[in-house]
């Protein structure tokens, strides 16, 4: 059998799943800001949302530096420059029955809720994504639509415990000095020009504080939706663990099916404590786009966390499967001594799909350590690059990194790159660093065949092998997920 | 009858390989197939598995009374073929129990029994490894990776031995083995022996044949059968080489 | 490969100030020279200079080679030296070679061997008698462009008036290495070198490089342009010897072309200068092309040492290993930088590099940016890097058998750094190359 006719088998063996399932759109009323970017839609934004002044003040500062930035396109993915007076920087479900914005934000003080869209809440249903209070599921949700959070779940229970977990428009009302205290700490709103942007037109997102000693009983976990066309969505999310604390947050995403591009640009600040620790997984799925990815989000995403004090640990665990492009790090700054900083990820790409995501891991404390496992899968005529940085400064004495970034290559139309800077300044850091390459070898195919399986359940088997280390990071659920995922995305593997 | 080759001609890159082979195996049977390297007898073994890098150009394969050539290699296992492969392949991330566990559910959907859960699965699989020898561990490792050549050779007879196929061919399984390996391979094989049960061994030498006594023997050259016998046939390659019965069969 | 920000870039006083002097440098350069092609092609090439200019850690490509203490000192480049007899003497190795010396950058017939006198299908010839523009654009540089793209090349092109042209006819095989000692006599002296090797079908040979300076203390700039290309069936074994005085600077760039079924093998030590930074730069555009890329380094007081290569599988079976190490001592800085790139197409491609690092002491520092980019589906590559300080465990283990820790530590010091020699091919080579590490390292 030749390649191309292996692969044709594999492509058409694949593309029984054709369609991308979360693809559907929701039909609201919407309240929707006009296309278009400037100081005064900034200024709408923060009045919407009743912000305190210190809120607007920390937009507008952004929005100023963000007008002198340039957008970066160092990355290993070709897009044209994007317009952003063609976007929408603020969509909100209006609620038909009481004739108003649900923006619960609106009074900041009424936490029973009960003023959702059937329409929104249907969609949240239909994506598997429990958000009503009596699903007995161990689950915490902030459930995301658009630009505003339209739900939070197990607050009460939560909030027993010490434990705030509510929408970022909540916690600017409710818990100004926390946000004010951890806002821009680990992602100054100069960092780069996507979280410059972010800090301008953040929309909502999701607020955590893990109290002293607290370990959260469930997990926490946000679905973000973008329905609206044209929008922009530009979460924040403060994740606070504090001394001696642990808390695992999960995260998941979807948009409906699009013929533009549309735009997420989030960021994400963890802090972790002393003795605390945090585990932050994401299952990102949004829209690839349609055969050339012509509709697809553009994923522009900084998250990053800092290991603030002495033996904390902060562990991202990824599975990047949608976006037409992905750009995104997820960092650790190990500063407390003995922190320790993870990073596992799988991300695939099929179609005309471009990843270029990794991870930065900084030493800065004692005995740091840090472990990179990147699973990357390229697939149709995408490519998919790992970059990452693993930097040991002076000061941190006998810190360890083990980097492992493997690729597959599924058809011979992709590209899997391997970018990976190591700058070491202290002698007595360790720094391991491996990287392969492979593909599913068409004997591993004819060998499972011969044994009864099909050449569907061989990949999918096989895929999933390749993946194991990082899937059994995740929670189980979404584990599981990943995994149907992975199968679903690798269809039309080779165009 | 169990398997029927009328005529098998097959090439792989335009390259004529099987030159018209006519073997019958009736259940039960043991048939070995010996031949000098290069004689076709690995081409024959893949062939009858579905393997598709060959192309059959003529002739045909019947088993159990169906076209064998018509279907795919999955299915072929489905209707109980089983290759023994010459060089066991290696799938990084896959346990041994994950392959197995989804290799015999698939196969008993086809038969039309139900799937094992976890726990008759585990029974069983302990039970064929205990008969073969075999550590509970190697389950739980990635299928033939970092085994040596004799892991390897046992995990595809255990697989053989869960699978219960009807058919097994075992394409140079002695290759690279060292004697006591050889012999509990063997015995796996011995012990899977039934009336309902036929074998292909595919082998160049007599070794393994001590061990697994054929009923019949071939003698596979240039991508023909060209001399059919009982075992003494093996002893007497044994004794005076291949090129003796090669020499005789060119002047014939 | 090097892309630099577009011209007209803000320069430091300190860069600027270079460029000019180099500028002029090249001026006087062609005031002296009556080939009116080579007037104009320099002329060209300058114009280019101006616009590019040194780059910055802003570039990508030089991220982790400062060159702002090199921009400090202006190495002009004319006058010619003094010679030393007992300099020459000392360069030779204890082995046979066929020895061209090259003296502040210029080939010395004095003190070569008999260019009339080469073995059948061997022909040398100083670059500066090859320069031949009258046939349009000079045979001799075929790969201009990509050498002008790279800012040292650039300034190579600018201001190269010498170097070697070495041809091998059709199954020429060489069994003397040929030895082309590259000496520094001058304090603040620019050598520019530009070299071209050429091997046809079937044809074998062994190169040795080697940059010495005349002096301990001697401060010059040697910049060498290589360009190598090995036609089908070609075996190539180079080796490159950089041992100039710790105060100078190096730069070394080589582009490699193989045709189907050549064989490059490449070693690269790297023991002198203040700054130094040797770039390989390989096209295997054929089938079943071999190669093999080392370095071995060792770097103390407060030098840079950059060893980097940047490696294309273009077709079918290609196989490219490459081990490069640093041992980096005192503030040492030490950077490593691979690129292995297969093409779409270029199946069963074997491609395998590694880097490891040794750190001596607290303030050492290495970067090092092993890369991987992979259009091919059926294909093996591999990278790994690892950097660390000497395992305590080892010298344990040679203490336990009554070896002094001293010792030990030179043991094991020794024993990491001279595995890249293995893939030197000559026993008495990989002897003499090993022999001028440990005297750097006991010394």
């Amino acid at each position: 059998m030749t390649q191309s006719t292996q692969y044709q088998e594999i492509n058409d063996l694949l593309s029984k799943n054709k369609h991308y399932k979360e693809g559907f759109f929701t039909k609201t009323l919407v309240q929707t800001f006009d296309k278009g970017l400037n100081e005064d839609i900034v200024r709408a934004i923060s009045a919407k949302k009743s912000e305190p002044q210190w809120m607007l003040d920390f937009r507008l500062k952004a929005f100023k530096h963000w007008q002198t930035m340039v957008e970066p396109h160092w990355a290993k993915a070709d897009y044209t420059p994007i317009d952003y007076q063609d976007y929408s920087y603020y969509s909100a479900p209006e609620c038909s029955s009481c004739n108003q914005a649900c923006d619960k934000a609106m009074d900041g003080k009424d936490h029973s809720q009960p003023r959702m869209d059937p329409e929104v809440a249907k969609a949240f249903a239909s994506l598997g994504v429990p958000i009503d209070d009596s699903n007995s599921a161990n689950i915490a949700v902030d459930a995301i639509f658009d630009s505003v959070s339209v739900s939070t779940t197990k607050r009460d229970d939560l909030a027993k415990l010490g434990i705030i977990f509510c929408s970022f428009s909540e916690a600017v009302h409710d818990y100004p000095e926390l946000v004010q205290q951890y806002i821009g700490t680990v992602v100054p709103y100069h960092d780069n020009f996507f979280a410059a942007l972010n800090s301008a037109v953040a929309s909502d997102g999701t607020f955590v504080y893990i109290p002293p000693g607290v370990r959260c009983p469930i997990d926490l976990s946000t679905y973000f939706r973008i329905n609206e066309a044209k929008t922009g969505q530009f979460e924040r999310t403060i994740v606070i663990a504090d001394k001696g604390s642990y808390v695992s947050y999960l995260e998941g995403c979807s948009a409906p099916v699009r013929d533009s591009y549309q735009l997420h640009a989030a960021v994400v600040e963890v802090i972790v404590h002393e003795d605390a620790e945090v585990k932050y997984s994401t299952v990102q799925n949004w829209y690839p786009g349609d055969d050339d990815c012509q509709g697809g989000i553009l994923n522009f995403v900084t998250k990053r966390g800092i290991c603030e004090g002495k033996n904390a640990k902060l562990s991202w665990t990824q599975a990047e499967t949608g976006s037409a492009i992905t750009w995104k790090y997820p960092s650790c700054i190990l500063k407390g001594d003995n922190s320790i900083g993870e990073f596992y990820s799988v991300a695939l790409t099929n179609r005309r799909q471009q990843a270029d995501t990794g991870t930065k891991m900084i030493h800065i404390g004692k005995n740091t350590r840090s472990t990179i496992i990147s699973k990357g899968l390229s697939a149709g005529r995408s490519d998919n690059t790992y970059r990452g940085l693993v930097k040991i400064l002076p000061s941190a004495e006998g810190a360890r990194n083990f980097t492992q970034c493997d690729s597959m290559l599924i058809g011979d139309q992709c590209g899997a790159h391997t970018f990976p800077y190591i700058e070491v300044e202290n002698p007595s850091a360790q720094i391991e660093h491996e990287a392969t390459t492979s593909r599913i070898g068409e004997d591993q195919l004819f060998y499972c065949q011969q044994r009864g399986i099909s050449e569907q359940d061989a990949i999918s088997m096989i895929v999933n092998g390749f993946c194991k280390e990082v899937f059994k990071e995740l929670p189980l659920e979404f584990a599981q997920e990943a995994e149907e995922l992975l199968a679903i995305s690798l269809e039309g593997s080779v165009g | 009858m169990l398997l029927d080759i009328q005529n098998l001609q097959a090439q792989v890159e335009d390259k004529q390989i099987l030159k018209g082979i006519n073997l019958q195996v009736n259940p039960g049977e043991v048939h070995a197939i010996m031949g000098p390297n290069g004689s076709g007898k690995s081409t024959l073994s893949s062939v009858l598995a579905g393997r598709e890098d060959y192309e059959v150009t003529e002739g045909s394969v019947q088993f159990d009374g169906e076209d064998l050539l018509e279907i795919d290699a999955e299915q072929r296992a489905q209707k109980g073929i089983f290759l023994a492969f010459q060089y066991p392949v290696e799938i990084p991330g896959v346990s041994n129990k994950l392959f197995m566990q989804t290799a015999l559910n698939a196969i008993r959907e086809a038969r039309g029994q139900a799937a094992l859960d976890m726990f008759d699965f585990d029974q069983l699989a302990m039970e064929k490894m205990k008969a073969l020898q075999m550590s509970p561990v190697m389950l739980e490792r990635s299928v033939n990776v970092g085994f040596s050549g004799g892991e390897k050779k046992r995990n595809d007879i255990f697989q053989m031995a869960m699978l219960e196929p009807k058919l097994c061919i075992l394409d140079e399984t002695d290759s690279g083995l060292d004697i006591d390996a050889l012999r509990i391979v063997a015995d796996g094989v011995n012990n899977l022996r039934s009336p309902e049960r036929s074998f292909i061994v595919v082998t160049h030498y007599q070794r393994l044949l001590d061990y697994i006594k054929p009923d019949f023997v071939h003698v596979l050259y240039n991508g023909q059968i060209i001399k059919s016998g009982g075992f003494e046939l093996a002893q007497e390659l044994e004794e005076k080489g291949y090129d003796h019965l090669i020499q005789a069969h060119e002047e014939a | 490969m090097t892309t630099l920000s577009k011209p007209m870039k803000k320069l430091s006083p300190v860069a600027q100030s270079a460029v000019d002097f180099y500028l002029a440098q090249a001026k006087a350069l062609s005031a002296r020279n009556d080939q009116p092609e080579l007037v104009a092609f320099r002329q060209s090439v300058a114009e280019r200079f101006a616009q590019q200019a040194f780059p910055s850690r802003r570039d990508e490509d030089w991220k982790y080679t400062p060159i702002t203490g090199f921009l400090q000192t202006h190495y002009a480049v004319e006058g010619l030296a003094k010679i030393d007899e007992a300099a020459i003497k000392k360069l030779l190795p204890p082995f046979d070679v066929m020895h061209l010396v090259f003296i502040d950058g210029y080939f010395s017939e004095r003190y070569s061997d008999d260019l009339s006198e080469l073995p059948r299908g061997l022909s040398i010839e100083p670059v500066k008698d090859a320069l031949d523009f009258s046939q349009g654009h000079c045979a001799l540089m075929t790969h201009e462009q990509k050498i002008q793209d790279e800012p040292f090349g650039c300034l190579n092109s600018m201001l190269f008036d010498d170097g070697v042209l070495i041809t091998l006819d059709p199954h020429c095989q060489v069994e003397r290495p040929i030895l082309c000692s590259f000496l520094q006599t001058q304090d603040g002296h620019a050598n520019t070198i530009r070299n071209r090797v050429v091997l046809a079908h079937g044809a074998q040979l062994t190169l040795i490089q080697q940059h010495v300076s005349a002096q301990p203390e001697l401060n010059a700039f040697d910049n060498v342009v290589s360009e190598i290309e090995l036609a089908e069936h070609a075996n190539l074994q180079q080796i490159v010897l950089q041992d100039l005085a710790t105060q100078g600077a190096y730069f070394g760039l080589q582009m490699i072309d193989q045709a189907e079924k050549s064989v490059f093998n490449s070693v690269y030590v790297g023991l002198g200068a203040a700054l130094s930074r040797h770039q390989n730069v390989l096209m295997m555009a054929a089938e079943h092309i071999e190669s093999n890329q080392s370095s071995a380094c060792l770097a103390s007081g407060k030098q840079v040492m950059d060893t980097r290569t940047h490696t294309e599988h273009q077709a079918w079976w290609g196989v490219s290993r490459q081990l490069h190490k640093l041992v980096l001592d005192d503030q040492a800085v030490g950077v490593f930088n691979g690129m292995i790139k297969v093409h779409k197409g270029a199946q069963k491609t074997d491609g395998q590099m590694d880097n490891k690092n040794l750190l001596l002491s607290k303030t050492a520092q290495i970067d090092s940016k092993p890369q991987l980019e992979i259009y091919a589906d059926d294909v093996k590559c591999s990278h790994g890097s690892a950097s660390g300080q000497i395992s305590e465990e080892q010298i344990f283990y040679l203490r336990a058998r009554g070896i002094n820790q001293t010792d030990a530590r030179r043991l094991v010091t020794q024993a990491f750094l001279l595995e890249p020699l293995e893939a030197v091919s000559s026993p008495k080579t990989q002897a003499w190359l090993a022999n001028k590490l440990t005297q750097k390292l006991n010394g």
